[in-house]
């Protein structure tokens, strides 16, 4: 409806922000009237920024995270842990971790995770990459750490299985009550796992 | 808008816009039910924890409409928590759900099905072995009145006569005698124990199905039979069955 009002280049705009994740008509028309709203310089740098993005990044050969540069930033750092590798689903589930600061190690991204039910299968996931990683000797240990839904945990377990003849330390992140939260809100399953997984404190 | 309690079986979820899941519930009184469910995936959903696959939750349903429901609360009955802790379990209930969201009826209640859906996750959690696999097979095929012929040809109708090897016809709808047998016809051979056992799971209550010790030929014949009939009456092969056996390590 919003083509009877506009001009073919603001349509043609708002079309593309449509194709946004989570951007409907309405907020398209907001964002396509707020870019014209700014400076010429500012509008060529959006878009210059857009294109670069799209024409630099690529995956890293490595660790198929997303990267500017081959292999990426943490596979080269040489003061990182190259005896653990954390497997995870995708690029965004590195930027969670390496916002910890508490990881030291390297990662590999398996770009997804088995789903029987919509027919996503292991060979369309880069398990093969990661055995061909493990073939150096050096990795000691492994950490699953995707999702823990039924695919991740599916995932989890048919890696757990294909990696033990390798005789790796193979760990699975911790489940349980998301800090700040209250117990009166967690779910049954969500609680019978932190139970399970709960620790000693206060031990010197 | 009508809001409605009942007990629902979470059989598939999907991502859906930006934070919502698309369910596919296996409901006690309104049979299969799409509802979507939103924003579980923000963090701190409230709903998140009654929306997994393969749980039973007590939940609060609005229906409009359109035959997409929407899900209001949801708290968890039964997680099933050995089927995901094991990945023979997990890919058998996979297998299970599929099953089931492939053959359940849209919003018709059938108090029957759910009974047996729920029996199945259970019988899986406690034995995800292949022949359990197959008892629910069979049970569902029955239930929806798919059971193939044993007794009499499937092509004239006549009594099957004793024999050490019989023709087993999924076009056909069951076992075919000679002289109905085609040229070409695909057909799977099998012998008697593979007709006993078919017949033996259809009645043994599924928590007595792991004392049943069939031969590894005759519960690998049951298993080309079942996949055949159950290929035929789908129309298209099952995507986790593909994905299953993908998974064997």
């Amino acid at each position: 409806m919003t083509g009877l009002f506009h001009a073919p280049v603001m349509q043609n705009l708002m079309e593309q922000f449509g194709k946004l994740p989570g951007v409907g008509p309405k907020t398209a028309q907001r964002l396509a009237f707020f870019v014209l709203s700014l400076p010429k310089e500012e509008v060529a740098a959006f878009a210059e920024a857009l294109v670069q993005a799209k024409e630099t990044m690529t995956f890293c050969p490595v660790c198929f995270s997303l990267t500017d540069q081959t292999p990426c930033y943490v596979c080269r750092d040489v003061t990182r842990d190259r005896r653990t590798i954390c497997v995870v689903e995708e690029t965004t589930d590195v930027f969670s971790i390496e916002r910890t600061r508490d990881y030291r190690g390297l990662y590999h991204v398996l770009q997804g995770s088995i789903s029987p039910m919509d027919g996503r299968q292991p060979e369309d996931l880069r398990i093969r990459e990661l055995l061909q990683r493990l073939e150096s000797g050096e990795v000691e240990e492994i950490i699953l750490a995707t999702n823990p839904d039924v695919e991740g945990e599916t995932t989890a377990l048919y890696l757990a299985r294909l990696l033990k003849p390798f005789g790796l330390r193979i760990t699975r992140i911790a489940h349980g009550i998301p800090v700040g939260s209250n117990l009166e809100h967690a779910d049954a399953a969500t609680l019978s796992q932190a139970l399970e997984g709960r620790r000693e404190i206060g031990k010197a | 808008m009508v809001q409605y309690k009942t007990e629902a079986l979470v059989l598939h979820s999907r991502k859906y816009k930006e934070a919502d899941g698309l369910l596919t519930l296996l409901t006690r009184h309104r049979g299969k039910v799409s509802a979507v469910a939103r924003g579980i995936y923000k963090p701190g959903s409230k709903l998140r924890g009654g929306v997994q696959p393969f749980s039973l939750n007590a939940m609060l349903l609005n229906a409009g409409r359109s035959t997409l429901h929407s899900l209001n609360q949801s708290d968890c009955l039964e997680m099933f928590l050995p089927l995901r802790s094991d990945l023979d379990a997990m890919a058998a209930a996979s297998y299970w759900a599929e099953l089931l969201e492939s053959f359940a009826m849209e919003e018709q209640e059938d108090t029957g099905m759910f009974q047996l859906a729920l029996a199945g996750f259970y019988g899986l959690a406690a034995c995800p072995e292949p022949l359990m696999i197959h008892a629910l097979e069979i049970r569902l095929m029955n239930r929806m009145g798919y059971a193939p012929s044993f007794r009499v040809c499937a092509g004239c109708g006549k009594p099957i006569e004793p024999s050490p090897q019989y023709s087993f016809s999924a076009d056909a709808g069951g076992l075919v005698c000679s002289h109905c047998r085609c040229e070409g016809q695909p057909v799977i051979r099998l012998g008697p124990a593979v007709i006993s056992l078919w017949q033996g799971l259809e009645n043994i209550s599924l928590d007595k199905v792991n004392r049943i010790r069939p031969q590894p030929e005759v519960l690998g014949r049951l298993g080309k039979v079942s996949q055949a009939w159950i290929l035929y009456q789908l129309g298209r092969p099952l995507k986790s069955w593909q994905v299953l056996k993908k998974m064997e390590v």
